[in-house]
């Protein structure tokens, strides 16, 4: 008695609840987007009220300040001003996380230790750590250089550190200590550094290759591997021989001069067809593969509200930014360098040819060694000479660090501690010995628990360099506030903090996604 | 018995005791080999001279730390009236009256062993001695006698302990009476230990004399003390007669940080007059005919046109709200220029936001109407949130009775604490929210909350402190001018949101899917499945979390000092370094800010501890 | 027949992605029937009965629950829940909530009763399966048996005219089987429509008007325990009965 394929019955559509769901959806959507506009609308007429008109324009024009540290101190535009601020960010965040990671696994580590002493020192340093205020300790941080001179600098002394404590260091004008902070001797990048770092890179690809290699040996136990040994021996002897043999790399110099040239002549409606093209088609291979996925016997009613959600958004999108790439010319040329963007010159075609510029065959070592120097009249260190470590980076260097070590530590400790006991006594039973125990069965294992955590880290430290700006430490936000202060340009410097955090954060993020799936996988 | 021969002579048996003694204690634990023993040394000369250093700096005579012993009560409270300084009194009594009596109601009592006390005692009066031994300088005064009493307690600990041993049975001691015991110790120390305050006179001349501990406000801490020892004891006696005392001591809880804020500390002038003409008014109307319509509303079975109703309700009330500010206000000569002080707008919107509550409570009313009991609970209440709402607007809309010398009437440590409690009370209905949102089957409601929380967490607080700072003036301006305290806790209270939501979605994902059809299978409306089953699992889970946060929220708060707030931080670090009398103490002011910051953070998450381990034993 | 039916499926079909998991179910069932679904894991047994009260969602087909039939509609679907009562395999109790309260919270606030009301009925339910002591506990505090029989209390407490139970006995200890057989046999015996999925053959035997046999999503074969335990028709029915049985 088997009746005719039927529907179920549709109800009247106030009472279906595909229809309320989506009616309250989009009253809901409806309702922030006013909210927005709203506070829009107020805060432009009141921008207006102060003849504030929201404006990028500062991004070209000269600003009327100095930056204390960066790659320049004397931006030529606000743009480039809010760029020393990323750079600085970037060289805190880098050189922290590696700091951070290295202190880190010594304290976890010593959590772990039997020795009481070590044992109680790592949780004494963890407790008092984690509970101040890290703002609080960059400020001591900060304080303590500034009172330098009382505590470690020889009275008759220039500023320059010849003991510690009784103790007798370098030769005398190597290491400088002062308020303004620290001065180091140092490698000066040359302009042959350029083909040098290229031809690190071919070093560290050829290192890969050499690692695998050696693993694939191992596996097939024909020899023992050494893969670490290899792969840094390896990677040392393109250094060293970087050093000498660089210009070699000067034959990408007009191969960067063509591809930059390209950017420049190509007619741009070909590039905004491309664009369009790429948006288009990443789209319809998005939503092909999801179709194909979906697709039922039944046909497609089976959609989810999802689904249609996500079809719609990407094919939505898609069709959005080709138009935009077909109709707007101006942000593609600015892209791909034939325009400018607030008006800076930082296209693909510029890209390539400050790179052909830098790929010259300049001989020489692309480094050279240099000890610190003062600029007599006002105690300040010579920039160039060795290398400066400022007070406001010192102090908010160490502070990042020593903070995010003692959760680095606990993160280490608690991912060691999760790896079954089991493991432990079962690479015994199999004779390894401990070293090999703690390489094979260990580590492995806790990486993959330690992993998340510590990537969260990360990602606070980037963050906490923000705090650079209680000790006037130049990053973007520092920049930024001063920027507002003089332009008043509110809304544009927060738009940019926001753009570029995001991407940070989105960046670190994917790095660390990446690295868990890696895990994952190896652990299938 | 017949094959007792079989056994060896149980005196051989006998369990040999495990080696002890100071020697195997190092052989275990520093000595283990030789790699360890190196270490040992290494690390303990490391740490010999750097305790060594730290004392030395401490007690340096060079060391201001008199600018604490003068600034104490700037740090903690500003510059709170002196007039009026008995407000700041009441403010902690009444917080100490609440937890002395939830210590008696969560039974916090327990039970320690004397083993442990005398282990306690033994590194106090061991830490004690050696301070003592460590510090440089002549071997006399402070210094003598932190090394006699170390001594004294240290020895006292560890024959104890050795007399422990010998017996059987491990005694234990009330941890009650050990805190009586310590309150009773602490009020001692507050009139009999002596620190040296600077004192400025008039011709600029300073004098250091030696005063008591808290000088000034020796008598009233006392009577806190006792005031708590009062209130537990009191606590217990109640316990047991009043079943719902705590429920009763949560709700409390939650009422006596916006008393203490805005009436006890504030000072708020009220104009009974306008409460009268006014609030009385509103609320009596409001409250009724909502209450009316919630309780037509409510009744079970009145068929879907209950939604439609209150939903369109809400649709109105808010565009009402929004657009009101300008659309329908007679004193405006442009949409954007509004000539009227914060007051007059609270005193505007005070129409407007019942009603937006009035709706809200109606579309509820289906979920959690029902039999006329059931009703008429839902209707009391929609009158007690009608009538919180509608006091806040009068005590926000008050003028303060105090005298201040600038615009914030919390600073210091009190600046801190508001901060971080506000942040968290607030973000929380906004972080469950984005939780529940982001939770949703609803893809355009979870592409909003996720946005959103993606955004705020990859920013960082001190930029989303500019943007409150800077930004909701330019929004607002005009409309209302936000102070800046409150500008500081919008923002605070946005950021912490969509961590709070992170930590919630965490607890939401932890209840398995069995819940939900459970409660679609007896016909729950979404609202009810999450008020009633959703929610409270989901929070309980995540109670260690949130405590989590509320630290980190504590220490966040310090960034606040850079956008120029009055905060701890902002005192110790600027303004008593910048007096003429204690010019020179910043490291001596920021190292007391870490200490002050550390007692607080530290004691939290000890407790944090302690109510996880509860919370795993307890049923679930 | 189709009249009198208080569940009626029509051409039920159920996809989930690219897979059919009902494959076309015809139903009915009659006021006061107990109906046991038996079928090899994946056949689709929940899905099917979990469509009965939507918690699954059909795309094909009818169904008709006492002459409702179940659509998107909001008031149909409020309207099916009251009048289904459901027990899972896994309990699925409140954790948080007591024994009384996971009873009475239904009634309370979907049905809209007093709590007194709720109360009374409740205790008159817990007495009923066996457990009247056990109303101010936890479910944690209780055995799995004594879960299991809160559930059927807490289904009942709507007071439904349909119970589906899904496997009720699966995840029970075999000492505490029986203890939650009797409480359905009870209820079968009162009158109650059911519809069990279980692999206690016994109990279908003896309690069951109507066994069904499920395979890949299909109504394979449907009868009188009789009639299916003695002289099954379809090789696949055979097949699965030599290897229970
Ligand atoms: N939510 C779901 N998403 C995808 N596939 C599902 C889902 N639920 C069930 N299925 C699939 O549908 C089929 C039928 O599942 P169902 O749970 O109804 O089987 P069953 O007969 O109850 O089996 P068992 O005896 O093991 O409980 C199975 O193959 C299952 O994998
Ligand atoms: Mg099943």
């Amino acid at each position: 008695m088997t009746t005719a394929i039927q529907r179920p019955t549709r109800p009247p559509f106030y009472r279906d609840v595909t229809v309320l769901k989506w009616v309250f959806q989009i009253a809901f959507l409806i309702g922030i987007v006013t909210v927005f506009w709203l506070l829009g609308t107020f805060s432009i007429a009141n921008l207006a009220k102060q003849n504030l008109a929201v404006s990028w324009d500062f991004m070209a024009r000269p600003v009327g300040f100095q930056v204390a540290e960066g790659f320049t101190t004397f931006p030529e535009s606000g743009f480039e001003a809010l760029l020393v601020g990323v750079t600085n960010m970037l060289r805190v965040t880098i050189s922290g996380i590696l700091a951070a990671t290295i202190l880190g696994i010594i304290i976890g580590v010593s959590r772990l230790s039997h020795n009481w002493l070590v044992n109680k020192l790592a949780t004494v340093y963890i407790e008092t750590i984690r509970n101040i205020p890290l703002l609080v300790q960059i400020v001591f941080w900060g304080i303590v250089v500034s009172i330098i001179p009382d505590i470690v600098v020889d009275e008759t002394s220039d500023g320059s550190l010849k003991s510690l404590f009784g103790l007798r260091l370098l030769p005398e004008g190597w290491i400088f200590a002062s308020p303004k902070g620290f001065a180091l001797p140092w490698f000066v990048p040359t302009d042959g550094r350029w083909q040098w770092v290229g031809f690190m890179i071919v070093g560290a690809v050829a290192t890969r290759y050499v690692y695998r290699w050696r693993i694939r040996l191992q596996e097939a136990g024909t020899a023992e591997a050494r893969a670490f040994l290899w792969s840094g021996g390896v990677l040392l002897a393109f250094a060293i021989v970087g050093t000498f043999a660089h210009p070699v790399m000067g034959i990408f110099g007009p191969v960067f001069g063509f591809v930059a040239a390209f950017f420049q002549n190509t007619p741009i409606i070909i590039f905004q067809i491309v664009l369009a093209g790429l948006a288009v088609g990443g789209a319809y291979y998005i939503i092909k593969k999801r179709l194909d996925e979906l697709r039922t016997p039944a046909g497609l009613g089976k959609l989810t509200d999802d689904d249609w959600f996500r079809l719609v958004m990407a094919a939505v999108v898609a069709l959005g930014l080709a138009l935009f790439f077909l109709l707007q010319s101006g942000p593609v040329e600015a892209i791909v360098g034939q325009g400018t963007i607030f008006g800076q010159d930082i296209g693909f075609s510029q890209l390539f040819t400050g790179l052909e510029n830098r790929f010259s065959f300049v001989g020489g070592a692309p480094f050279d060694f240099s000890l610190p120097a003062i600029d007599g009249r006002f105690n300040n260190y010579l920039p160039d000479a060795g290398h400066v470590i400022t007070r406001a980076y010192f102090a908010l260097w160490i502070g990042v660090v020593l903070y995010t070590a003692a959760f680095i530590g606990e993160a280490v400790r608690a991912g060691v501690l999760a790896v079954p006991r089991g493991q432990t006594e079962a690479g015994f039973a199999v004779g390894l010995r401990r070293s090999q125990l703690l390489r094979m069965i260990v580590l492995p294992q806790a990486f993959r628990i330690i992993l998340p955590p510590v990537g969260n880290q990360y990602l606070n430290l980037a963050k906490n360099t923000s705090l650079g700006i209680a000790v006037a430490y130049p990053d973007i936000v520092q920049v930024g506030q001063t920027i507002f202060n003089q332009t008043g340009q509110t809304i544009p410097i927060v738009i940019s903090w926001m753009a570029w955090y995001s991407f940070v954060s989105l960046t670190l993020s994917a790095i660390v996604n990446r690295w868990n799936k890696k895990l994952k996988l190896v652990e299938r | 018995m017949a094959d007792s021969e079989v056994f060896v002579d149980t005196g051989e048996l006998a369990p040999e005791p495990p080696p002890s003694g100071a020697v195997q204690w190092i052989r275990d634990n520093l000595a283990y080999s030789v790699s360890s023993t190196i270490t040992t040394i290494v690390v303990g000369f490391i740490v010999f001279f750097g305790l060594r250093a730290l004392i030395a700096w401490f007690l340096n005579p060079f060391r201001k730390w008199s600018s604490v012993t003068a600034n104490s009560r700037l740090l903690m409270v500003q510059a709170y009236p002196d007039a009026q300084f008995s407000r700041v009194w009441i403010s902690v009594g009444i917080v100490v009256v609440l937890a002395g009596l939830s210590a008696a109601v969560w039974r916090v009592a327990g039970k320690v062993s004397v083993g442990q006390v005398a282990s306690g005692l033994l590194s106090v009066g061991s830490a004690a001695l050696v301070l003592a031994l460590l510090a440089p300088g002549e071997f006399t005064g402070g210094r003598g006698i932190l090394a006699v009493s170390g001594l004294a307690i240290a020895g006292a600990g560890y024959l104890w302990k050795r007399a422990k041993k010998a017996s059987i049975n491990d005694p234990v001691i009330s941890t009650v009476a050990l805190a009586g015991f310590g309150l009773v110790l602490i009020a001692v120390f507050l009139w009999t230990i002596k620190l040296p305050v600077q004192e400025v006179f008039a011709d600029g001349t300073k004098e250091v004399t030696s005063q008591a501990l808290a000088n000034s406000t020796k008598v009233p801490w006392t009577i806190l003390l006792g005031v708590l020892a009062a209130s537990y004891v009191i606590g217990v006696a109640i316990r047991d007669a009043v079943p719902a005392l705590r429920r009763i001591l949560v709700g409390l809880w939650a009422l006596s940080f916006p008393a203490i804020l805005m009436v006890v500390m504030r000072a708020p002038d009220i104009k009974w007059d306008t409460v009268l003409s006014l609030d009385l008014p509103i609320f009596l109307v409001v409250g009724a005919a909502v209450g009316a319509a919630l309780y037509v509303i409510g009744a079970p079975d009145t068929g879907e046109w209950k939604f439609i109703v209150s939903a369109l309700g809400l649709v109105l009330a808010i565009l009402w709200v929004l657009f009101s500010w300008y659309l329908f206000d007679p004193t405006s000569t442009s949409p954007f220029h509004i000539t009227s002080s914060a007051a007059d707008v609270l005193q505007r919107l005070e129409f407007k936001f019942p009603l937006i509550l009035g709706a809200l409570f109606a579309l509820a009313a289906p979920s959690f109407g029902g039999a006329k009991a059931a009703r008429l609970q839902f209707i009391g209440v929609w009158w007690a949130a009608l009538g919180l709402l509608i006091m806040s607007f009068r005590l926000g809309a008050a003028s303060s009775l105090l005298q201040l010398s600038g615009t914030a009437f919390v600073g210091g440590l009190a600046l801190t604490f508001t901060l971080a409690i506000a942040g968290i009370v607030l973000s929380f209905p906004l972080g469950v929210l984005l939780a529940l949102g982001r939770a949703s089957t609803m893809p355009i409601v979870r592409m909003i909350s996720t946005t959103y929380i993606e955004l705020v967490r990859s920013v960082p607080l001190i930029t989303w402190l500019y943007i409150g700072s800077n930004l909701l003036n330019l929004f607002l301006a005009g409309v209302v001018d936000i102070d800046s305290v409150v500008r500081a806790i919008i923002a605070i209270t946005l950021f912490s949101a969509a961590y709070l939501a992170e930590n919630v979605r965490g607890g939401l994902q932890s209840i398995p899917k069995g819940q939900y059809e459970a409660a679609d299978a007896v016909g729950m409306s979404v609202v009810q499945k999450t008020v009633l089953i959703t929610l409270p699992q989901a929070l309980k889970a995540v109670i260690p979390a949130l405590v989590g946060q509320v630290i980190s929220l504590f220490k966040d708060t310090s960034l606040v000092s850079i956008i120029g707030l009055f905060d701890l931080l902002y005192i110790a670090r600027t303004v008593v370094p910048g007096q003429s009398a204690n010019l020179g103490s910043i490291m001596e002011m920021t190292v007391i800010a870490a200490a002050i910051y550390w007692v607080f953070t530290f004691t939290f998450s000890r407790s944090s501890m302690r109510l996880e381990r509860r919370l795993g034993l307890g049923t679930r | 027949m189709t009249d009198q039916a208080i569940i009626d499926c029509r051409g039920v079909k159920k996809w989930f992605g690219d897979f059919q998991a009902l494959r076309g179910i015809d139903l009915q069932v009659t006021k006061g029937e107990v109906v046991v679904i038996i079928g090899p894991s994946g056949s689709g047994k929940s899905t099917f009965i979990r469509c009965i009260n939507r918690l699954e969602v059909h795309q094909e087909g009818q169904i008709f629950v006492d002459r409702i039939e179940l659509t998107n509609d909001v008031r149909n679907i409020e309207a099916i829940r009251k009048d289904v009562g459901m027990v899972f395999q896994s309990f699925n109790l409140f954790p948080h909530l007591t024994i009384m309260q996971n009873i009475t919270l239904a009634p309370i606030w979907v049905k809209k009763q007093s709590k007194s009301e709720a109360e009374a009925y409740g205790r008159e339910l817990l007495e009923r399966v066996g457990i009247p002591e056990q109303a101010d506990k936890y479910p944690g505090q209780l055995s799995g048996g004594q879960q299991q029989r809160v559930a059927i209390a807490r289904a009942l407490a709507m007071q439904p005219q349909i119970m589906l139970f899904d496997e009720p006995t699966s995840a029970l200890d075999p000492e505490m089987v029986k203890e939650v057989l009797d409480a359905m046999k009870e209820l079968a015996k009162e009158g109650m429509t059911m519809i069990v999925v279980t692999h206690e053959m016994g109990f279908a035997r003896e309690v069951a008007d109507r066994v069904l046999f499920f395979d890949y999503g299909q109504l394979v074969e449907a009868g009188t325990p009789e009639h299916f335990f003695t002289n099954p028709q379809h090789d696949r029915t055979k097949l699965f009965l030599s290897q229970i049985l």
